[in-house]
């Protein structure tokens, strides 16, 4: 099933992402960065909104407009295209509070089954890696791309 | 390919806009670089994946 997701635009190496919301606060520029870390392949997530005028990215923003859904499937989408071109890759997300962590794990949840076709999911633990299952309170996540 | 079909695909279609290029690398939060190199550092990666 594919949900409703907005149009994104992409540099030419695929690691970052924006796309415009469009909810009940007007039109707010996001930004998906996928940034790699010393180790080989290994790449943190970063979700946020774009300062219109600077071009500044806030992480720790709620937006509240009103489409969470539609956001969350466009940030799905930038994690095919991103594993697309990075087949290797290793993507680690955590929320910039326990807030949106949580919400993190409720966006894994809802599109568990259709995501585990598609990719390796683990939850982040205190000793270790889970493979993710829902109710749990991850502290982080992690995903890979399957290989087709 | 219809815009129908496209609109399917798992896999997005993207437009290139090469300013975007500007934040390659960019660590959005310090914070969040230094809990992932201290989860790489304590837990590492899933045994399933390092041992294959």
């Amino acid at each position: 099933m594919i949900l409703p997701r907005y149009p994104l635009t992409t540099g030419l190496e695929l690691q970052t992402f924006e796309f415009i919301s469009e909810g009940t606060k007007g039109r707010i520029p996001k930004l998906v960065l996928f940034t790699q870390t010393n180790l080989r392949d290994f790449y943190i997530l970063s979700f946020g909104d774009k300062d219109k005028f600077t071009g500044d990215i806030d992480d720790k923003v709620i937006s509240n407009n009103g489409d969470s859904e539609k956001v969350l499937a466009t940030v799905i989408a930038t994690i095919y295209a991103f594993t697309d071109k990075y087949q290797d890759a290793y993507i680690y997300a955590t929320g910039s509070t326990k807030a949106r962590t949580r919400l993190y794990r409720m966006g894994i949840s809802k599109y568990l089954s259709e995501g585990k076709r598609d990719f390796e999911i683990y939850g982040e633990l205190k000793d270790g890696w889970d493979d993710f299952k829902k109710g749990i309170d991850y502290n982080g996540f992690l995903v890979k791309r399957k290989k087709s | 390919m219809k815009i129908k079909e496209l609109n399917k695909r798992k896999v997005p279609i993207v437009k290139i806009d090469k300013s975007l290029d500007r934040y390659n690398g960019l660590v959005l939060s310090p914070d969040k670089l230094e809990k992932a190199n201290e989860v790489l550092r304590t837990i590492g990666l899933p045994k399933q994946w390092t041992n294959k």
